[in-house]
Formats: C-alpha cells, sequence, structure tokens
C-alpha cells in the first residue's frame, strides 16, 4: 500500500508551480538559493540566481536584467531598491522527493536483512554434502545429494539416488558436483549407474536392490496428521510436498499418514516413497556440533573409533530421520519396513517391497517423527524382477572452465579422494550407451562439517552428552529453540547457499 | 524580443488542434531552464473564426494581452475566447531516460541475482528489485520530464504571463483589439 501511495505521489507531483512572493525580507527568506525572478513596477524583470537581503530596503544578487520589452539584457551584480520591486516569482520544477537510485536501498536493505537473520542463526544456513545437479530445460536443477548420513571418515558410505526424468544428450550425461556450504567434502567416486527400462520404472530399493515396477497406483485415502487440506500434494511425482510442523514440546513426537489402496489381490507389491528431510534433523546436527564446541574434533574421532556411540547416534538419526512402514492384515498392523532418511536438499524416490497381498485391499501406514519430513509422492506399484544397474564411471571433468586430468583421475582411483572446498564446481562427464534407462547416481565419501564461530559459544558438553546417551530428553528441552526458527528455517536455509564470489 | 517565435511540441498539435502553424525559429525553455526565463508561457487561443499564438503577456480583468507569433500585441476580449491551451515548456527529450535504464538494469540485476542467493526468498526479493525498479525508473523519468501542459483557469492566467504584476502601460498601449 506504502507503494501505490508513494507512486501516486512521483505522479501527481510531477507539475511545475509558479510562485509568487511579496517583496520582503522575511519572504525572500524562505527562497534561500533559489533562482527568482524579480518584476520591476516599471516591467522590467531581474533574474537572479544568487542573492541576499542585505537590509529591508535592497536586494543585491548576480544575475540577468531585461528591458520591460526584453529586448535588451545585461548580466552582472545588481543592487536592487526593495520598493520599486512589484512582485517575486520563483518557478519550482519537480524532483523526485527521495533519490530514486537509493530507493534500490530497500531490496538491497531486504537481502542484508536476510544474510544477518542467517549469520545470528547459522544452524538454519545451508550445508549437508556434496548437490548434484543436472540440465533441466534451460536451467540446472538439484536432483541429488551425495553421502548425508557421512558426517565423518568413520561414517563413510556409499549413497545411491534415483535421478528422476533425466535423458542423455548425443549419448552422454553431464552431472554438476557442487560445495554450496561451509564444509570439506572428501569424494572417494561418483558413478553413474543405468538400468534398461524396458517399458517400465526402475527404482532403487531399501535392501539394495533394483526392481522394475508396473502399474502406480495410486491410494483411494489419504489421511494426514496436519495439513490435512495438503494431503493430495502426495499423489503428484511434481515436487510439491506436504509436511508437518515439529511438535513444539517434544522434537522426537511421532505422526501418523494412513492410506488405502485398492489392488488386484495375489499379486507382490511394494511402496514408493518421495521425500526430503525437513531442516528438524539438520538443526539437531547443527546444534550437536555447537555443544561440541571447540572439542568438536576430539568428539568426532572418539564417535569415529566408538561402535557404541556410533550406534546410538545412528539410533537417533533413523528415529527422527527414517519413515516407518506398516500394512493392515487379519492381527493389525504389521511392520514391514523402514525408509531411511536422505537429507534435506534433493527429494528422493525410494522402493519398499512388501510382499504378496492376497487381498483386493490394502491400507498402509507411515510412522515419523512429526515435521521431520517432507513427502512429495506415494503409491503402490506391482513389483516386477531384480535387475542389475550397469556402472559407468566418468571419462571427463571440467573444473574451472577445464578439464582437470587430475580431479578425473582422483574419482577413477578406488583409494584416493577428491576433495572439493565451499564454492568449488565439477562438472563431471559420462558416456552411456544408446537406449531408454533410468539413471541413478552413485557416491561415495564423507565431510566435514565447518565450525562456525558462532557455534563455539554455545558449547555445552552436558547437553551433548544428553544428545548422545538420553536423547529423549535433549529433544523434549529443545522444542521450544527448533520452534522459534522453524517458520523461517526452510527459506534461510536454501538463501545462505555458498556460492564463490 | 516581441519578435519571438515559438516551436511547438508534437503533443501540442493533439491537445489543440492541427490548424496551429508551428514557428520554426527560438524554443521554449526546458524545465530545467523555466526558472530563469524572463518571458511568458505559450497560448493557443481559440477564438470564432481562427487560432491566436504567441507568448502571454498578461490579463487585466476580461481582458488576455497576448504577443503573436507574427510580432502583434493583441487584447482578446474573454467572451471571444472558445478555448485555449497553455504551454510553458518543451520536454528534454529523452532525459532521465538513460538513469531510468540504469535503474531497470539494477533492479534486474538484483533481481536475477536474489534467485541463486535467496532460493524460494526471491519470489519476494525478486520482486521487490523489480517493483522498486520499475517504481523508480518511472519516478525518474516523470521527474525528468514534468507536466508542460497546464490546465489553467481564466484567473490563474496571469501567473504564466510576462508581466504578472500588471502590463506596462507603454506595452498596453501598443496592443490592438481583437
Amino acid at each position: 500500500m506504502r507503494w501505490v501511495f508513494l507512486t501516486v505521489l512521483i505522479i501527481s507531483c510531477a507539475n511545475i508551480q509558479r510562485r509568487f512572493y511579496k517583496p520582503s525580507k522575511p519572504e525572500l527568506e524562505i527562497l534561500n538559493k533559489t533562482t527568482i525572478k524579480v518584476h520591476m513596477k516599471s516591467g522590467e524583470v531581474y533574474v537572479l540566481k544568487s542573492w541576499n537581503v542585505s537590509d529591508n530596503k535592497t536586494l543585491e544578487g548576480y544575475g540577468k536584467f531585461y528591458s520591460v520589452d526584453r529586448k535588451n539584457s545585461s548580466e552582472g551584480n545588481f543592487s536592487i531598491p526593495i520598493d520599486s520591486i512589484a512582485i517575486i516569482e520563483a518557478n519550482f520544477v519537480p524532483s523526485p522527493s527521495i533519490n530514486p537510485l537509493s530507493m534500490l536501498l530497500i531490496p538491497l536493505a531486504v537481502e542484508i536483512a536476510i544474510g544477518t537473520y542467517c549469520l545470528s542463526n547459522p544452524k538454519a544456513c545451508f550445508g549437508s554434502c556434496p548437490t548434484f545437479y543436472v540440465q533441466d530445460g534451460d536451467s540446472m536443477k538439484l536432483k541429488a545429494e551425495g553421502f548425508s548420513s557421512s558426517i565423518a571418515p568413520a561414517l563413510e558410505a556409499d549413497d545411491i539416488d534415483a535421478l528422476v526424468g533425466l535423458k542423455s544428450m548425443n549419448g552422454e550425461i553431464e552431472i554438476e558436483m557442487r560445495n554450496e556450504a561451509w564444509e570439506t567434502h572428501v569424494v572417494r567416486y561418483v558413478d553413474l549407474l543405468i538400468v534398461p527400462r524396458n517399458g517400465k520404472s526402475v527404482f532403487f530399493s531399501e535392501d539394495g536392490k533394483f526392481y522394475r515396477v508396473n502399474n502406480h497406483i495410486l491410494p483411494k485415502r489419504v489421511e494426514c496428521p496436519q495439513e490435512k487440506d495438503k494431503c493430495d500434494l502426495i499423489l503428484n511425482m511434481d515436487g510439491k510436498e506436504w509436511f508437518s510442523l515439529a511438535d513444539d514440546k517434544d522434537l522426537g513426537s511421532r505422526e501418523e499418514i494412513e492410506l488405502e489402496f485398492d489392488i488386484e489381490g495375489g499379486k507382490n507389491y511394494a511402496l514408493v516413497v518421495g521425500r526430503r528431510q525437513t531442516l528438524l534433523p539438520t538443526f539437531l546436527f547443527y546444534q550437536t556440533l555447537a555443544y561440541m564446541g571447540d572439542n568438536v574434533g576430539e568428539l568426532i574421532s572418539k564417535l569415529g573409533r566408538s561402535e557404541e556411540a556410533q550406534s546410538k547416534l545412528k539410533n537417533l538419526v533413523d528415529k527422527i530421520t527414517s519413515i516407518e512402514i506398516f500394512v493392515r492384515d487379519g492381527k493389525g498392523w504389521k511392520r514391514v519396513g523402514v525408509i531411511h532418511g536422505e537429507g534435506p536438499l534433493a527429494i528422493d524416490y525410494t522402493l519398499l517391497p512388501i510382499g504378496e497381498i492376497k487381498e483386493n485391499n490394502l491400507r498402509v501406514k507411515l510412522v515419523m517423527t512429526k515435521g521431520a519430513v517432507r513427502i512429495d509422492y506415494i503409491s503402490l506399484v506391482e513389483l516386477g524382477e531384480e535387475v542389475e544397474p550397469i556402472r559407468i564411471k566418468p571419462y571427463a571433468v571440467i573444473y574451472q572452465g577445464k578439464e582437470s586430468d587430475s580431479a578425473l583421475s582422483l574419482l577413477l582411483s578406488e583409494n584416493d579422494y577428491l576433495v572439493t572446498l565451499p564454492g568449488d564446481v565439477y562438472k563431471i562427464k559420462y558416456r552411456v550407451p544408446e537406449g531408454d534407462y533410468e539413471f541413478f547416481l552413485k557416491a561415495r565419501g564423507y565431510y566435514l562439517e565447518w565450525m562456525r564461530k558462532e557455534w563455539m559459544k554455545e558449547k555445552n558438553m552436558a547437553m551433548f552428552w544428553e544428545i548422545i546417551l538420553r536423547p529423549e530428553i535433549a529433544l523434549r528441552k529443545l522444542a521450544p529453540v527448533y520452534k522459534r526458527m522453524e517458520g523461517q528455517m526452510e527459506d534461510l536455509f536454501w538463501r545462505s547457499k555458498y556460492a564463490k564470489p | 524580443m516581441l519578435s519571438r517565435k515559438f516551436v511547438f511540441l508534437n503533443l501540442f498539435l493533439l491537445l489543440s488542434c492541427a490548424s496551429v502553424s508551428i514557428p520554426e525559429s527560438e524554443k521554449l525553455p526546458t524545465p530545467t531552464e523555466l526558472p530563469g526565463y524572463p518571458y511568458g508561457a505559450f497560448i493557443a487561443v481559440r477564438v470564432k473564426d481562427r487560432f491566436i499564438n504567441g507568448e502571454i503577456l498578461g490579463v487585466e480583468g476580461n481582458t488576455l494581452y497576448v504577443l503573436t507569433t507574427d510580432d502583434k500585441i493583441l487584447s482578446i476580449p474573454k467572451d471571444k475566447v472558445r478555448y485555449y491551451n497553455v504551454i510553458e515548456c518543451r520536454h528534454e527529450g529523452y532525459k532521465g531516460t538513460a538513469q531510468a535504464i540504469v535503474m531497470l538494469g539494477l533492479s534486474v540485476l538484483g533481481a536475477v541475482s536474489s534467485i541463486p542467493l535467496n532460493g524460494l526468498l526471491a519470489l519476494i526479493s525478486g520482486s521487490l528489485w523489480l517493483f522498486t525498479g520499475t517504481i523508480g525508473g518511472l519516478s525518474i523519468v516523470l521527474s525528468s520530464n514534468p507536466d508542460c501542459y497546464p490546465e489553467v483557469e481564466w484567473d490563474k492566467l496571469i501567473r504564466y504571463s510576462r508581466y504578472p504584476q500588471g502590463i506596462p502601460q507603454e506595452i498596453k498601449e501598443k496592443a490592438v483589439n481583437y
């Protein structure tokens, strides 16, 4: 509304104002430094660019004199008796009440405000492992994130992500691997897995296998615990996600989504779930690092050596990020498996085999931590045959506009690592045979989160050990802290990506 | 210089009538020059059978004094005037356009750069950049090119005249009645 008012003000002020004043000292003082036309009783006129009233009797100034008929003129300093002046005229040409260029300071200030908020709330800032982009139309689109759970050398792991919708161009695929966070990424390899489609979809399953699938069956009924009017968002593989908010008393609180499918009995079925994490797990991770303070190096190292600590941490991470899947049979709800979390950046589509269903109706329940998961898509599929993917190594790597043989050889070697720093971008190229394929990315490595200065101030070993040893209590204590920033976190997180200057 | 002539702006033709003649010599002041301009504004007066074009010298009661483009001083009674148009300045071409383009360019740059920086917030910050740039550019152009064609009531015409203090007797004596 303020903008509309300002616009009207600017437009309406665009008239030239002609104003007239009596020839007296108080009136003239208002016009300080304005060019004036001094109309004499005789009809002559002086145009004065600079002037002053020395006393109440004389106007002195520099400018031009014009005769009555304006045919004669002269320039110089003049001393004009005030009592011979008839009237004084001043013309005011409009100018913007504020410098229009300075108006750009408004959006700039908004940018800075967002940045400042991000700095003061570093746990809302972008992080979590290498990001992988592919060409999608005119722009690069984020399709996968690599080994997001591998936060220490001891946790180095493989990660497989579906590259949904990817097509090869002239037998070639180019993937951009970026380090967009304050992290060091240690990458052992980034390979492409391809599976011929044979007219069907192919998904990577939680049991580590690839399956062809038939017939995506959408649920005939969906019951969401929150945001019920947005439940339908899970019916399309379009990046529009359903999600709920975390509990304000306990970040470990659970919630359920229930679905009902009409199916043909007697076939093997599997559930396809497209999801990513909310920023709740990221917050917990960063908060844990903050509690470690300057002991972070020592503690991460201890974590790497202690299987017990790793197991406790894994349980906590699984509890927060995973989705438990249940199906209803004659005896009640039966747990059929777990879909693990894959980071907050890219939507990952995973298959969970359920087994043979004899009935023509299936009820499925997803149980997860409240406010921890964003769901893009859920469908039931007929499970087809297991397939073996073809693994393709990169043939070229482009770094800073040039082909980098050293980066390529590091990615090809099973024993060495390619280490990337914030702002690094590597274009990795693959040759793929002719055909119609489903593409997956297989990456291995780990990453080291950089400690932020602001985090050091929050060092609290008691809270750190509470998170590791008594997470149920820690999650209750942290609930109000997270809820204060939950609303803005997603937006702030994405705007705080590190881009090399 | 009583024989001064004026150049009309094309817009004036639209505002008044195509039958107004277009003198070619001297120009009206630009808005910037106006505060130092010692003459009256230009007027095109529609009387019964023609237009009288020239500089407003003054108004006394129901009589308008005009220095015509062919160097005559005419006194025109109000009841003979069907309508008139006043032009007090000429626009300065594309003044402000370059600044406006720079401003728009900066705002587009801001909007585009906010996409990778702000993620989803770019919807807000990008729109703000573009909106501010458009409004700012518009305000530069508008303020650099103020309205030179004021609509002036009869009793305010004197403010646009050469002699707002009243017409000197020697000028008045030269006037020919229309």
